[in-house]
């Protein structure tokens, strides 16, 4: 689907109904604007689950693990588990 | 068309720890039609690991597999991983062997060197890529 939108005084924008029914958008929700070669790419964001991450992010640089120990730790879970599932 | 993606528990790692291609990645696909998958592994695999590690983060996993509410797919039978043997190193197998039977149209891991791309993709539809290279397919 292709709309045409205008860009109001207060640089406010309406979004056709159908366009929100079809993005399963609603008020509130964030879009991700990047700028492509002279586009604008516009990306919806399911707000929960980036704020989680950037949540979870911020107690893992506050902890003393770094991302090698996660993975390393990683795999030494994964072939526990393997071993005793398949065992 | 929604495509399926499997997403091996080291993406989830680096996705949790760090900005950038691993949580960009979560981000482009939450934002799509597409379908997160995973495995019982490497969903206890992660469970276990963050409550090891960064306990304090625990809470806001559960919270975050709530909301990306991926697939999870059964652990697959010893007798079907033996066919996919020589895919790849004995403990991922298992992970892969239920990812090609579910038949998924990705497999995106942090280590694709432990997986034999080349028999994987003249026998299976599977595709392993990398997260950076599944960014410029997707």
């Amino acid at each position: 689907m292709s709309t045409v939108v205008t860009i109001r005084d207060r640089r406010q924008i309406t979004f056709p109904k159908e366009l929100m029914k079809e993005l399963k958008l609603q008020s509130g929700d964030k879009l991700f604007f990047k700028k492509q070669k002279g586009n604008i790419n516009i990306e919806p964001i399911k707000k929960g689950s980036i704020d989680l991450l950037t949540k979870m992010r911020q107690i893992a640089k506050k902890s003393n693990i770094s991302l090698s120990d996660l993975q390393k730790e990683g795999k030494r879970i994964r072939k526990e588990l393997v071993e005793d599932y398949y065992s | 068309m929604a495509k399926s993606i499997f997403i091996d528990s080291n993406i989830w790692f680096s996705a949790i720890y760090g900005q950038g291609v691993c949580s960009n990645l979560f981000r482009k696909i939450l934002k799509s039609q597409d379908k997160i998958f995973i495995n019982e592994i490497v969903l206890e695999e992660v469970i276990k690991n963050i409550s090891l590690k960064l306990p304090k983060a625990l809470p806001l996993l559960f919270s975050f597999i709530k909301e990306i509410n991926p697939i999870v797919l059964k652990n697959p039978k010893l007798k079907t991983i033996k066919k996919y043997q020589k895919f790849a190193k004995k403990h991922d197998l298992p992970i892969l062997a239920s990812t090609i039977e579910a038949k998924c149209n990705f497999f995106v891991t942090g280590n694709i060197k432990d997986f034999n791309q080349t028999l994987i993709s003249k026998k299976t539809h599977l595709k392993i890529l990398a997260p950076a290279d599944f960014e410029k397919e997707i």
